[in-house]
Parts: structure tokens; sequence; C-alpha cells
């Protein structure tokens, strides 16, 4: 009924929309980036090590070849010898070692680790270790000489090689992996995006279609489309709209049909009551004659033939409401010269004081709107004469126009104030219920019970409002707001 | 938290690790390379510890000569990376039936012997195997 119960379907459905689809493509994302990065890893690691196996394997056969090459001829080994053996190795970056003295490239032998000397020394056996020198990885190797039949000579072959361009080709195989798994992550997004719109959009469809229906638009179907559970639950609000449109449209019926029953009925008690009304009158004229008991009856037949009569006219214009067809007939109106009048007419002047608000000289200038006359007759016929029988005096009727403070500037309001018991908060909207009664215990009372709700009528077709304000003590006040446009 | 936090440590570690190439310690890469010759090798000292030198003009000789060249001691250039003998000029080796004797005036050091025992053992095949020989 409040705003915020109306606009809480409306909030809450993109914000879960968003979710779901950010959850979706998370996980699309987790599931290819994780698998991406297992594969791509795993091939890496592959790749990169046979690159290095290939490419070492090739350095120590080399240097292995070269060293045996060079050293074919059997020399003593001078100074003169080494230098040669070392000339012959024909390896860039070589040292030939011996008795811990390099020949050759004299600063390659203090780079060369200390770990794979011992190595080469110890085990007598060729040797490799990679290092990284300033940022560039470095192989070194390693090779004692030994003469054809095994027996050491000394003799010690160091030799050196940049891995950079191995690390250049394992460094074109991260950047590949990465841009193959900056594509594959792309595609993962497009299809996360793909696939939670095709999950959310008969979600879309359904939420907006239950929307539809809630507003009304009780002939709200939606297309069923493919066999999966969402069908299934499409198929499942087709089916609760089509019962809801049922039994809604079997209550406008019945309702319907009881309202043009109350109308038919009054339309026909119309004509027997004018005739009854006549004789009562003529009856009431001769009670005067009958004296006693006859005069009597004859005033409570007259007054109950003219209740009922003016309930009937009360049923006939509830019925016109109910049915459309009560029509405005606007023409311009001064408010205040139409309530004065009014409570002249029904003589209640003895008892009700107007007041022109703020002014309480009397002389106040008209109030004008665009109005039905007659209906607003009714209006403030019912509320006054509702004060009059239910509250006590004194009662006050107030016409306020826009220079009141706290009134809207386009309205005009008719403040009907009693100072009678009050009426407990509970029951201040129902006092507009048709045939409703302040007072359960009273079973009847003088009026037809459906006077206030044909005033509320009357001024809702003027586009107006009616408020109620109580407290004990205080008495009942109702406000009546009109629009100074009707048709506005 | 800390759960997560380990294991994202722990493949960024793995990550970080397994990525470019890494040093490595000193692997064994199979035998050492082989001269197509065969040389007969002395051991002078290098650093208080035999240390091989190559010589083929002795390829046949015998144990005696063997120990003359210790005797002899390292050449020039021998002499300039660090190698010396201990073995003095008065030893003398006699072969007496399968023995070798090491026949000295005086008395040899222990790293005398050392010299004559490894030039005796990759030389010829003889019995002393408790030699205390550094591989090259």
């Amino acid at each position: 009924m409040t705003a915020a119960a109306d606009d809480r379907p409306t909030t809450r459905r993109p914000s879960w929309s968003v979710g779901l689809r950010a959850r979706l493509t998370v996980a699309f994302l987790l599931v290819t980036l994780g698998s991406g990065l297992a594969a791509a890893g795993l091939s890496y690691v592959s790749a990169r090590n046979a690159i290095l196996d290939e490419s070492q394997e090739q350095f120590l056969t080399q240097l292995r070849d070269n060293v045996a090459d060079a050293s074919s001829r059997p020399r003593t080994p001078s100074g003169d010898a080494l230098a040669a053996l070392a000339d012959q190795v024909g390896l860039e970056d070589s040292v030939v070692v011996y008795a811990d003295v390099g020949i050759g490239d004299g600063p390659l032998l203090d780079r060369i680790p200390a770990q794979l000397r011992r190595a080469v020394r110890e085990r007598a056996r060729l040797s490799f270790q990679r290092t990284v020198e300033s940022g560039e990885p470095v192989l070194y190797a390693g090779t004692p000489v030994t003469t054809s039949n095994g027996v050491p000579t000394g003799v010690e072959v160091y030799a050196r090689t940049s891995l950079a361009a191995q690390q250049d080709r394992i460094d074109g195989l991260t950047r590949q992996a990465a841009a193959v798994l900056t594509a594959a992550a792309v595609v993962a997004v497009v299809v996360a995006l793909v696939a939670a719109r095709s999950v959310l959009r008969p979600v879309r469809v359904l939420s907006r279609g239950a929307a539809r229906l809630g507003g009304g638009d009780l002939g709200t179907r939606l297309p069923v489309r493919g066999n999966d559970e969402l069908a299934g639950l499409v198929r499942s609000f087709n089916d609760a709209a089509a019962r809801l449109e049922d039994s809604v449209t079997r209550l406008q019926r019945e309702e319907a049909n009881s309202r043009r029953f109350v109308a038919d009925v009054s339309h026909e008690l119309r004509t027997p009551l004018a005739a009854m009304i006549a004789v009562t009158d003529t009856v009431d004229d001769e009670a005067a004659r009958l004296g006693g008991d006859g005069a009597a009856a004859a005033r409570v037949l007259s007054t109950e033939t003219h209740r009922l009569a003016d309930l009937v006219e009360n049923l006939i214009e509830i019925s016109r409401f109910d049915a459309g067809r009560a029509e405005l007939h606007l023409r311009d109106v001064d408010v205040r010269e139409l309530v004065e009048r009014t409570i002249a007419t029904r003589g209640w002047s003895p008892v009700v004081h107007v007041l022109p608000a703020g002014q309480p000289d009397g002389a106040a200038p008209p109030v004008t709107i665009r109005a039905d006359p007659r209906r607003l007759d009714v209006v403030v016929a019912n509320l006054v004469g509702n004060a009059v029988t239910h509250g006590a005096e004194p009662i006050t009727v107030a016409v306020a126009a826009a220079d009141v403070p706290g009134v809207d500037d386009d309205c005009v309001t008719i403040t009907v104030h009693d100072h009678g018991p009050g009426l407990p908060p509970e029951e201040r909207q129902r006092v507009f219920n048709r045939f409703y009664k302040a007072d359960a215990s009273r079973g009847r009372t003088e009026g037809s019970g459906l006077g206030l709700a044909i005033a509320w009528e009357n001024v809702r077709l003027h586009g107006g409002r009616i408020d109620v304000a109580s407290s004990p003590g205080e008495g009942t006040r109702f406000t009546v707001s009109l629009p100074r446009r009707a048709d506005a | 938290m800390t759960r997560l936090c380990s294991w994202v440590l722990a493949a960024a570690v793995l990550t970080v690790s397994a990525c470019g190439i890494r040093p490595t310690g000193s692997i064994d890469a199979g035998p050492g390379a082989r001269a197509s010759w065969e040389s007969a090798v002395v051991y002078f000292l290098h650093d208080g510890r035999p240390y091989p030198a190559v010589r083929p003009d002795l390829d046949s000789a015998g144990p005696q000569e063997l120990v003359e060249a210790l005797a002899a001691g390292p050449t020039t250039h021998e002499q300039d990376v660090g190698l010396r003998t201990e073995v003095p000029p008065s030893v003398r080796l006699v072969v007496d039936g399968d023995r070798l004797v090491v026949d000295s005036p005086g008395r040899l050091s222990r790293a005398a012997l050392q010299q004559i025992a490894c030039t005796l053992q990759r030389s010829v095949t003889v019995g002393v195997d408790h030699a205390d020989c550094p591989v090259p």
C-alpha cells in the first residue's frame, strides 16, 4: 500500500540479475584461467627444459669433441703446448687449466664457479653448472683431459657460453602463453556473458511478467520456450496467472451481479415508494383529525416511508458510482456561498457556524472553484448532517482558500468540526465504509449509513480527498480538499 | 585467510621458480674428454699433494727411468705453475723378482713415497694400491 512496498520489486530486481551475471562471469573466468594456466605452465616447463637440454647437450658434446681433437698429438705439457691446446679447443670463452693456472682466457678462470672446479677435479668427469651473471644466464662446463687409456694428465679445459638466446626463446614462449591466456580470458568473458544472458533472459521476462501481473494486467502470459527448468517455471507462472485471472473474473462478475441486483431492486422500489409517499403525505395531512394513536401511527408511517425513499435514492446514487455512470456537471461555484446555502436550506443555521477563515467580520471574498454544485451540496450536507447527528455543539464549518498556510495552492478546503466524543484511530478510515455504524450497539439510526460513503465518492469524483482527524475531547474534524479545477 | 594466503604464496613461489633459466649446482655430464694417445705420467707435488705431469717420451720406460724422471724434477714451465719434487737424485729403484725396492741413502719423506707410488701405479702393474693419489 505504501510507496516503499511498491518500490521494492523494481529496486531489487536489477541488482539481483547483475549479481548472477557477475558470478557466472567470474566462475567462467576462473575456470578458464585455471585450466589455461595449468596447461600453459606444463607445456612451458617442458618446452623450457627441452630448449635447455638441447643447447646444453650440444655445448657439452662440442667441448668434449674439441678437446679430444685438440689434444690428439702427444705433447710435453709445457706452457707453449698448453697455449696451443687452448687455441685448438676453438671455443669462444674457454680456458685450459693446469695445476690451477689458466692458459688462454685468464679472467675467465676467476669467474668459473668454485663448485664446478671442485667437481671436475674430484670426480674427473665432464660437469656443467648454470649461473646468472648480471641478469644473464650463463652455462659453464669443464672437463678433465685423460690419455686414451684413462690416465689423468692434470689438464682441465673450461668453457663458458651465454644462454641469452635460449632465454629469449623461453621469454617468447612466456609471451605467447600470456597472449593465449589473455585471448582465452576474453573469450571466457564473452561466453560467460552470452550464457548469463541466455539464463537471465527468461528470468527477466518472468520477472517483468510477474510485475505486470502484480500491476493488475491479469491477462499476462509468457511464451514457453524449450523444455528446461526455466520453461517449467514459466509454465507454472502461466498456470498461476490463468487461475488468478479466473477467480478475479468470477469475483468481479459476482460483485457486478450483486451490484446490479441492488440497483435493479432500488429502481423497482422507486415507483411504489413514490406512490406510498403521496399516500402517506395525504395521511399526514389527515393525521390531526385522527387524534390519539392513529395520529402517532400516521406520523411514524410518514417518517419511515420518507427514510425508505432516502435510502433508495442513496442506493441508486451509490449504484451509479459503482457502475461508473456518475457524471460531473461542472460550473463555477462559490464554495462559501454554497456551504451557507446548504446549511440554511437544511435548517441547521442555529447549530452550525460558518467561519470565513481568518476573517471574523464575515466580509470574506468568494472562493470560486470548478465543481458540480449538486454533488458539492450533497458532500457538505452529508458531512454537516453527520456532525449534527453524531457530534456535539459547537459545530463549525470553515472554508479555506489557497492563502491559508498549509493548504495546497490549487486546493480549497472545507473543514467540518464538531465537539462530539471523537473517533478511535482504527475507526477513522472505516467511517467511509457503506453502512458503517460508529456505535455497534445502535442497531438503527436516523441516517441511511450511506451518507459518508456517498460524500467520499463525490469528492473522489472531483479529484479531491477527505481527511479525518479526531481525538477524544477535541471532537472530530473532516477536511475536504478539492482542486480548484475538478477536471485537472 | 591464513590458509588462503599460504596457498597464494605457494602458487607465487612455484610460478616464479618455474620461470626463466634458474642457476644450478654442478651437474655430472658423463666421462671427460679423452685424448687419442697414451702417455706415461709422473706425479710431482702441487700444494703438497701429488699432481700428474705427462711424459710422452717415457711412454715405454721402465720403473727405474720413471723414478729417475721424478728425481730430475719438473720442467721449467711445470715449476712456473708450482710443481716440485721431493724425490732426491740419490734414490734408486731395484727390481727384485716381483717386487720393486726403493733404495735411498737417506730417509724419504711421505710425500716422496706418495710421488713414487702414484707414478708407478699409473705406469706399471704393481701392487701399490694404498697410495693416496688424487684422481687427476
